[in-house]
């Protein structure tokens, strides 16, 4: 299962765009989780870039940045094809796949043929917990402050593109897409 | 492993120089994987786990060229120097059970420093490396990078925004690789935190504790302190019952939780 994973998560990232590094809100987090330990390769496209500011940009909120330097508005590469091959396009919901702790399910977005984003809609939760994290610890942090889809973040760090079920969730996901 | 590579650059890299240097740092990635991929039947982190030889024999190995040997002893005494920090709650030898050598707890975090040492050498020296979930930042100084730390419960939503213009930023969590990370000194799957971040300079050594952190399970926190009070190695824990706590150094990173967290001292 795995070698067949890692062969359809190449090709589709060969064909993709792995992001994490828009600055427009609605940008999901990065990563695919599911193959062997493999590196993406790509080539890079051509007016795929996007627009992503390290903090420091006018725009970013008054969360502090520790250089002082001038603030440089850059975009950013990533890897990305030249080419897409087909015209698919849209968001495509993996399989619900039950795990000991819960269900995982992500969705897949596909643009022109290519892989542009992996949303996960389920993860396996813990009842109130939620509410506990933000009343006890963190209580003066806003909302939106705490979506990963933040114009400030860039990448976000976390286990979760390892987490069993992601992975096949992801596959059903680009099955039906054609990837 | 399941641990899926991607990375982002400026612009003004040139699209030549970013994807050559990339290709070639999957090269070295996958290279990686065939040697230490304890999936992979026959590689020699597999025969060593069955015991067909030993760290003496590394350079007899066919497979592995010198400047893999080296790398191996450097990855050995990666895991030395992390099971001796953590008390034993990392061990590379015992994992699982019966107790086997499996290094992946170490090897990811290794393969993702080493990746964004190439690109720094190749012409990316500004670049964010994601290395599953597991972060390497690099920037000239001039900008910073911001990292979410992930909340393992909600989809989407951050526990905490991390900025700063260089350094790693290492999760571990309990679902990760779809089982348990274990616990060597009690001999059984982890439990007690759902997952910690460690941010500090080196990838390698931040995905070594932030795996013992996990080992350690509620015990973490005076690892944590002590690791925070004596280096730059910070961490930020989600438990099971509590809710989260992070080391006072952590604050340095991210300014937004000064003051949130009453401490005994």
């Amino acid at each position: 299962m795995r070698k067949v994973l890692l062969a359809l998560l190449l090709t589709a990232v060969g064909l993709g765009l792995l992001l994490s590094f828009k600055s427009r809100p609605g940008a999901g987090t990065s990563a695919l989780g599911g193959s062997a330990l493999s590196g993406v390769s790509g080539s890079n496209g051509s007016g795929n870039s996007t627009s992503t500011t390290p903090s420091g940009s006018p725009s970013a909120s008054a969360s502090s940045t520790p250089s002082a330097g001038t603030s440089t508005t850059t975009t950013t590469k990533t890897t990305t094809a030249k080419t897409s091959s087909g015209a698919k396009s849209g968001t495509f919901t993996g399989t619900s796949e039950e795990t000991r702790y819960g269900a995982v399910q992500v969705a897949a977005v596909i643009s022109g043929g290519k892989l542009t984003n992996v949303t996960v809609l389920q993860v396996p939760d813990n009842g109130g917990y939620e509410d506990q994290i933000v009343s006890i610890a963190v209580p003066e942090l806003k909302s939106e402050a705490l979506s990963a889809q933040s114009a400030n973040i860039q990448v976000v760090s976390g286990a979760t593109y390892t987490s069993q079920g992601y992975a096949e969730s992801l596959q059903s996901a680009l099955d039906q897409a054609g990837l | 492993m399941g641990t899926v590579f991607s990375v982002a650059a400026p612009d003004e890299v040139g699209s030549e120089v970013f994807a050559r240097a990339w290709d070639e740092a999957c090269a070295l990635l996958r290279r990686i994987e065939e040697i230490y991929s304890p999936f992979i039947a026959d590689s020699p982190v597999s025969r060593m786990r069955d015991g067909r030889f030993g760290p003496a024999d590394l350079s007899e190995q066919p497979d592995l060229t010198e400047a893999e040997v080296a790398d191996f002893r450097e990855v050995l005494g990666l895991c030395a120097q992390l099971n001796r920090e953590s008390g034993g709650a990392f061990d590379a030898w015992a994992v699982g059970d019966p107790p086997a050598f499996d290094p992946s707890g170490a090897v990811k975090g290794w393969a993702g420093e080493r990746a964004s040492v190439y690109l720094a050498e190749h012409g990316v020296p500004a670049h964010l490396l994601n290395a599953g979930g597991d972060v390497r930042l690099r920037t000239d100084g001039r900008a910073s990078w911001t990292v979410g730390v992930e909340d393992p419960h909600r989809p989407q939503q951050i526990l905490a925004a991390l900025t700063m213009p260089e350094g790693a930023v290492a999760t571990s969590g309990t679902r990760q690789r779809g089982s348990h990370v274990w616990d060597p000194l009690r001999r059984r799957p982890a439990d007690g935190l759902t997952q910690v971040t460690i941010v500090g300079p080196d990838l390698a050594l931040a995905d070594g504790y932030a795996t013992a952190a996990l080992a350690l399970g509620a015990r973490a926190r005076n690892f944590l302190v002590e690791l925070g009070a004596r280096g730059p190695y910070q961490g930020f824990t989600v438990d099971d019952e509590q809710g989260v706590w992070w080391s006072e150094g952590f604050e340095d990173h991210a300014p937004q939780l000064r003051g949130l967290l009453s401490r005994g001292n």
